[in-house]
């Protein structure tokens, strides 16, 4: 059981609450920037050859079932449109070249910021996982596995144990993606989780050139 | 031969490999809610603010290990006969926001006011809890608010897990500010304990976030049934006693049959004297059943 996951729902604040009152904000329009093309968006989020080390690969730590999974999937990307998303140490790996709106812009950026999900860096300890999206079809399948680093009541997350994760949108109104996601076990008997949320799509600037 | 592997096995666990050098069983029962290195000048503001609350016993602060204390372990015992408390997995199992560094995760402390109920956690998220660049995760907030409004929802009525978690998030918090975060108990439906909390600056001039949880106590599928409060002088010789004699006594009968104890200190001359409220759940509690358990635990009253 993951004792983080129950029932929840996640609701963000409105868009002028974040930013105190309406901005105009030079807005860089993703699909006329990068072509309408899916695949030229996801090169540039999702770069394959890169040298950043991608955390979402196999380990010793992953117990058969994720790595069952993970293979079945590995084989669905060449085939019926699913993308592997890889992972990186900070989001801001995912978005070079690009910077926040200068609202949520900051000044220095530390080397040793590291994404919330792979603070344990020890195999097995914390969160592992890997998230497959199906751009077309608007969803996604995360494969998490957690580790005894995460526990809060002792005992209750067996070693090995895995969740997946299914991930769908909703709608899509102006910056505002509803999303909706259940947690079950690989056998979709048990549910573990079931919650929604609102996420404010944030509009990216071009970094000046340095 | 067992027991050596046993003991080899439990000091690997207890190594921390990203840090290559090894920890002694002392570590691990260290409390973290005191201030370090790591701490920025606003923490350790706020953290002596409180302490110096806490001077007239109103406030309370804490403490907060890297492991479930031994009666956490068996509370879940009770409640979740079925889990598998495999014993390298208990030895290697950390509480999630202690499990990191210190400095880069999770630096809290909580403090409890009895007197108005409510509980006041402070927390500064390190740089390992990054989401969008320069700001908090909001799982990184999620988890420190479960765990703030969890900490309020045992104190009030035992041992509780989440069952519901709604957080509405207003304003990012960027990345190693200080935060407080203030919970209160909303209400008690039977078993479903409902709390609430806010995240505010240090000045409580922003609203980063409001969050309300509910759960239901004990985790079993029992009902409350009857409510003891008891005088002792010394609640946890009491604690002992009752739990074991009823445990021992009823478990046999009545397998759903789960004790919840919650203690609050009573303001009187003596300020050590204890009310001990007494929860009994079960699905058959027979009404003699009530006066006997009070007769005993004034039996215990020196």
């Amino acid at each position: 059981m993951i004792r983080r996951g129950f029932q929840a729902a996640v609701r963000l604040g409105q868009h002028r609450a974040l930013f105190g009152g309406p901005q105009v904000l030079p807005r860089l329009n993703l699909t006329s920037a990068f072509g309408s093309s899916t695949d030229s968006l996801v090169s540039r989020f999702c770069p394959e050859k890169t040298d950043l080390k991608d955390y979402a690969l196999p380990n010793a730590s992953w117990c058969p079932d994720m790595l069952d999974l993970y293979q079945e999937f590995l084989e669905k990307t060449k085939t019926d449109g699913w993308i592997k998303l890889p992972s990186f140490k900070s989001n801001r790996d995912h978005i070079q070249g690009l910077k926040l709106p200068s609202g949520l812009a900051v000044a220095s950026d530390k080397s040793d910021w590291r994404i919330f999900t792979r603070c344990i860096q020890v195999e097995g300890q914390g969160y592992e996982y890997v998230i497959f999206f199906h751009p077309s079809e608007k969803k996604s399948i995360c494969l998490f596995q957690p580790g005894p680093y995460l526990e809060g009541a002792p005992g209750l997350i067996p070693v090995g144990s895995l969740a997946v994760l299914n991930v769908h949108v909703e709608k899509i109104e102006d910056q505002k993606l509803y999303m909706s996601c259940i947690a079950q076990s690989r056998d979709q008997q048990t549910v573990y989780a079931k919650c929604s949320g609102i996420f404010l799509q944030l509009q990216l600037e071009e970094e000046s050139p340095q | 031969m067992l027991r050596g592997c046993a003991g080899l096995l439990r000091s690997w666990a207890l190594r921390g490999p990203k840090r290559g050098r090894s920890f002694s069983s002392e570590v691990l029962h260290v409390d973290h809610s005191l201030p370090n290195p790591s701490w920025n000048e606003d923490m350790r503001l706020l953290f002596d603010q409180f302490m110096k609350k806490s001077e007239d016993g109103s406030w309370k602060r804490l403490p907060s290990y890297k492991c479930n204390p031994p009666e956490r372990i068996e509370d879940v015992k009770i409640f979740f006969p079925d889990a598998k408390l495999l014993k390298e997995q208990m030895s290697q199992a950390q509480q999630f926001p202690r499990s990191l560094g210190e400095g880069v995760g999770f630096e809290y402390a909580m403090f409890h006011n009895h007197v108005e109920d409510r509980t006041v956690c402070i927390f500064q998220g390190g740089p390992h809890l990054q989401g969008v660049p320069g700001f908090l995760h909001g799982g990184a907030i999620a988890t420190m608010i479960d765990s703030a409004l969890g900490m309020c929802a045992i104190l009030t009525g035992g041992i509780a897990m989440t069952a519901n978690l709604n957080i509405n998030f207003r304003r990012p918090i960027p990345l190693c500010s200080v935060v407080v975060i203030n919970c209160q108990l909303d209400r008690v439906e039977g078993r479903k304990l409902f709390v609430s909390c806010n995240i505010r600056s240090m000045d409580e001039k922003t609203l980063y976030s409001e969050a309300t949880r509910g759960g239901p106590e004990g985790g079993g599928s029992a009902p409350c049934d009857v409510i003891i409060s008891v005088d002792y002088q010394d609640w946890s010789q009491v604690l002992w006693h009752l739990k074991l004699a009823q445990f021992k006594k009823f478990k046999k009968k009545n397998a759903n049959l789960c004790i919840n104890m919650s203690f609050c200190l009573k303001r009187g001359k003596k300020p050590q004297h204890a009310a001990a409220a007494v929860i009994w759940k079960t699905r058959s509690l027979p009404s003699g059943l009530c006066r006997q358990f009070t007769r005993s635990a004034s039996r215990l009253h020196p």
